[in-house]
């Protein structure tokens, strides 16, 4: 719960005293500012808590078609990858590396990791998953090697 | 107004304001949580789907000489353009009933491709070997729980890791 704590220091922090400091009457004004601190706090509090459920289904169901494309692709590239390293690992060693690689580097937590969304669980501005990208490259080029057509 | 009412009205004043921040803190707080855990449970739903597609691409591609296998390899793709990629109840339920029959045929046409495979003498390539391949990029599947700390429901330690 550290998380919390900085959330609690960003909400009373330097920027709500401005519009007190405008009060003539400065004991007044400290007292004042005591009492909103105090009820603010209270308040936020009882916020924070409230209602946990309301949004969790509707953040599910946005999550979930991004995570469902990803996870498609990932599965499309190990689909051809392990086919062609079932049928031309023996002979073809870079092959059979890039898809021992393939299987480490596309496992979800991988894919779905902190460092490759934003604050917001969005992709980076492009809309374009960079391990994804890699690796669709790399797997077109066996596919053309192999002559393996995309229906 | 006394001056006791106008304290009042403050306090009341000052504590609303501070509910309504923090009130919405935790809508965002809720939301994100749940696109995390919808992240998740989107892709380990289709990792297998799309195994399916990819190893289909190769099968059709290699000449394998097989009208069953390529009538089966149809049936796939049939099933899976009728997926839609939302979590809407309908659709959840639909893609279970279609995940079952994928799974059947596929399983089929795994056996007709180690017929074909026999002569090189080689390990099988059954549809088991595939499903465990899934096992490992997504972990095991799990449905959408509606308890408060979802975040917590973990299944393998890369998702431990990785939220």
């Amino acid at each position: 719960m550290s998380n919390q704590e900085d959330i609690l220091d960003d909400v009373w922090g330097s920027d709500s005293d401005s519009e007190m400091i405008s009060n003539e009457n400065a004991g007044y004004s400290r007292d004042l500012q005591k009492l909103r601190e105090q009820h603010n706090k209270r308040g936020y509090l009882d916020g924070i808590v409230s209602s946990k459920e309301v949004n969790l289904q509707q953040g599910f169901n946005d999550g979930f078609p991004t995570g469902a494309a990803i996870g498609f692709e990932v599965g499309r590239l190990m689909g051809v990858l392990q086919i062609l390293n079932y049928k031309y690992g023996k002979e073809n060693e870079q092959l059979k590396k890039d898809y021992e690689q393939a299987l480490k580097d596309l496992k979800i937590g991988n894919m779905l990791s902190k460092n490759i969304f934003d604050a917001e669980y969005k992709l980076p501005d492009d809309g374009k998953h960079p391990v994804l990208e890699e690796w669709k490259a790399k797997v077109s080029a066996y596919s053309a090697e192999y002559n393996i057509l995309r229906k | 107004m006394s001056e006791f009412d106008e304290l009042l009205n403050l306090e009341e004043e000052f504590y609303k304001e501070g509910y309504d921040e923090g009130h919405n803190e935790n809508l965002k707080n809720n939301f994100l949580e749940g696109k995390q855990f919808g992240l998740q449970v989107g892709f380990q739903r289709f990792v297998l789907l799309g195994q399916m597609i990819g190893i289909c691409d190769v099968l059709d591609s290699l000449d394998l000489n097989s009208s069953a296998l390529s009538k089966n390899v149809q049936s796939v793709r049939t099933l899976i353009s009728q997926v839609e990629m939302t979590n809407d109840d309908e659709n959840v339920e639909e893609l279970g009933k279609i995940m079952i029959k994928l799974k059947n045929k596929f399983r089929t046409i795994m056996i007709s491709f180690q017929r074909i495979m026999k002569k090189e003498k080689r390990e099988p390539f059954t549809f088991e070997v595939i499903e465990e391949i899934s096992r490992i990029i997504a972990g095991e599947v799990q449905g959408f729980v509606e308890d408060e700390d979802v975040t917590d429901a973990k299944t393998t330690q890369d998702q431990a890791q990785a939220w």
